[in-house]
């Protein structure tokens, strides 16, 4: 058995970029459904026109104020700290528009009952949560290429250019990064109250995020049964660590390819795959508008 | 027409939803069996106080939720199929509505569910905007809008998808009496064109006016079906209505009922309905103008 599953682990990265691969179809496939991008578009509408634009105005000022200070405090690696500071902010923003927009996406449909009028017409719950998620996606991308601008904007009028070559797979990572989490929160709000959603989001995005500092912890327990119980709770948790290479991106013993980059880009395709066929199964059984009798 | 020899729409059988708490506890019981069959062409409304189960029996009949007991169909159809929601249209007791988007935008947004072409689904949105009287303010967000604004919008979204069965949640409910007998108007024009309505609405003039049939709920029981006429019929009491009689006639009438051992109620001048009185005095005043 493990003879046999030796050269899976050996190609596994090349596996995940073909799996990967295969996702990104289904999703392709999926939004040239009219339906489906009916709902993407109107959820990116609605979503855009609330007031998620002043938090990335927000963003742009305290990037710029971060990262010029950043690269003060560490001479002789100015470059290398503003570009940390920088994809820590995206990051940071990043996370907290995609869990506030893909948290709400859903709930607020069922909160003003459009989901009502979603229901009288021909629909799936298919198109409903791909829609959805697709939407958060579409909104997430907007948000990070805007804020990935500003940072290699910034990067191009700077004496640093020669970082972009790692700057910008570094923002692409992040856009991936925030997709697996928007398809989790997605997820999440088929079964799980707004506020629960939110907590347990950043919780899992939290243990995600030391996924090896996590793993090192469980390897080192004493209880047997315990350290299957983790290791299998963990293997759940996706690995949002390996999307996050602003700190390890610069050292000398970490080689950013592009079959580690395909491959992370693949593993969030398929994990996101996998989360939002169980979101619209969950939702297929999910009864609405319960809260209110007449 | 006989009720054996028309199509029926919607069947429910033995209906039962019983909402439970977290812990699975029975919290209401929102209908409890409730048998009904409701006919192609007709208009029928759902009565009773609140809590009477009458939006719960519309989710239901819209697949939204699930019945506890007993079944449901739709055009022979579970209600959760998707083949049946192309012939269904639901304006709710709110019009719930995409609040940054204006009716142009929610329309459209709609059309596309249907998978309407653009051509198709352009000509549809110029139409029904006309016929709801939102063409001016097509450009607004919904958000802006008035409750009567909204509930004709959401009256719109109905007649986009031009369906067999319209199912309309307090569709008069927050319109003035203009507003109201437009609302009517629609609905009896449905009915003209074949469609068959179900409503549900408090104000019992408004049902009375327009519907053909009229099922009686209180507290998620079924207590009466049956036609308007049948309802309303008070069967030992006869009406005369008459014009230009003479005292003299009058005290003939009167003699007559007296000596045919009947018992005289009441004779004077009908009156007309408040409604009535409002809409021809507002009529009466844009002629003026």
């Amino acid at each position: 058995m493990i003879a046999f599953l030796k050269p899976l682990k050996t190609y596994w990265p090349q596996i995940q970029i073909g799996l990967g691969a295969v996702c990104l179809a289904l999703f392709v496939v999926g939004a040239s459904s009219r339906k489906v991008l009916a709902i993407a578009l109107n959820t990116i509408k609605e979503e855009l026109r609330k007031k998620i634009l002043y938090l990335l105005v927000l963003f742009g000022v305290i990037f710029l104020a971060a990262s010029s200070a950043m690269s003060k405090v560490q001479p002789g690696r100015e470059g290398e700290a503003a570009a940390e500071a920088g994809l820590f902010v995206l990051g940071l923003f990043g996370m907290l528009t995609t869990i506030f927009s893909a948290t709400t996406a859903l709930f607020s449909e069922i909160r003003s009952r459009t989901i009502f009028l979603l229901f009288s017409h021909p629909v799936w719950s298919f198109h409903i949560i791909l829609g959805k998620f697709l939407g958060v996606a579409g909104l997430v991308f907007i948000s990070v290429s805007l804020m990935g601008l500003v940072l290699v904007g910034y990067f191009i009028i700077s004496p640093w250019t020669d970082l972009l070559i790692k700057i910008i797979p570094a923002v692409v990572l992040v856009f991936f990064q925030l997709m697996l989490l928007t398809a989790m929160c997605v997820l999440g709000s088929t079964v799980l109250s707004r506020i629960t959603n939110i907590l347990l989001s950043m919780i899992l995005f939290f243990l995600g995020t030391g996924h090896s500092f996590f793993t090192e912890i469980t390897e080192m327990m004493k209880v047997p049964v315990m350290k299957h119980y983790v290791r299998a709770f963990l293997f759940i948790v996706p690995d949002f660590e390996k999307f996050s290479i602003r700190a390890k991106m610069f050292t000398a013993d970490f080689s950013l390819d592009a079959t580690y980059v395909l491959s992370a880009i693949g593993d969030s395709l398929l994990r996101a795959a996998i989360m939002v066929a169980l979101g619209i199964l969950f939702f297929r059984l999910k009864e609405v508008g319960t809260e209110r009798w007449e | 027409m006989d009720s054996m020899d028309r199509n029926v729409v919607v069947k429910t059988v033995d209906l039962t939803k019983v909402y439970r708490t977290f812990w699975g506890k029975t919290y209401v019981r929102a209908l409890n069996k409730v048998n009904l069959e409701i006919y192609e062409g007709e208009i029928f409304a759902l009565l009773g106080p609140n809590g009477s189960g009458k939006t719960t029996t519309m989710k239901l009949l819209l697949g939204i939720m699930f019945p506890t007991k007993g079944r449901v169909e739709v055009f022979g159809k579970s209600p959760r199929s998707v083949e049946i929601k192309k012939d269904i249209g639901f304006m709710p007791e709110e019009s719930y509505l995409y609040r940054f988007l204006n009716a142009d935008e929610t329309l459209r947004f709609y059309a596309n569910l249907m998978g309407l072409d653009r051509k198709t689904r352009k000509n549809r949105i110029d139409e029904v905007l006309q016929m709801v009287g939102l063409t001016e303010a097509r450009r607004r967000r919904t958000r802006e809008y008035s409750k009567g604004m909204s509930r004709r919008i959401g009256m719109a979204q109905v007649l986009l998808k031009d369906p067999k069965l319209v199912i309309l949640d307090e569709p008069t409910i927050g319109l003035d009496p203009m507003g109201a007998r437009e609302m009517k108007d629609v609905i009896l024009d449905l009915k003209q064109r074949g469609k068959t309505v179900i409503l549900s609405s408090h104000l019992l003039a408004d049902v009375q006016d327009i519907c053909d049939r009229i099922a009686i709920l209180h507290r998620g029981d079924l207590i009466r079906t049956d036609s308007v006429e049948n309802l309303l019929t008070i069967e030992d009491t006869w009406e005369i209505v008459a014009k230009n009689l003479t005292d003299q006639t009058r005290q003939k009438v009167r003699q007559v009922i007296q000596e045919g051992g009947g018992d005289l109620q009441k004779i004077g001048h009908p009156r007309e309905s408040l409604e009535s009185l409002f809409l021809k005095t507002i009529k009466e005043k844009e002629v003026e103008k």
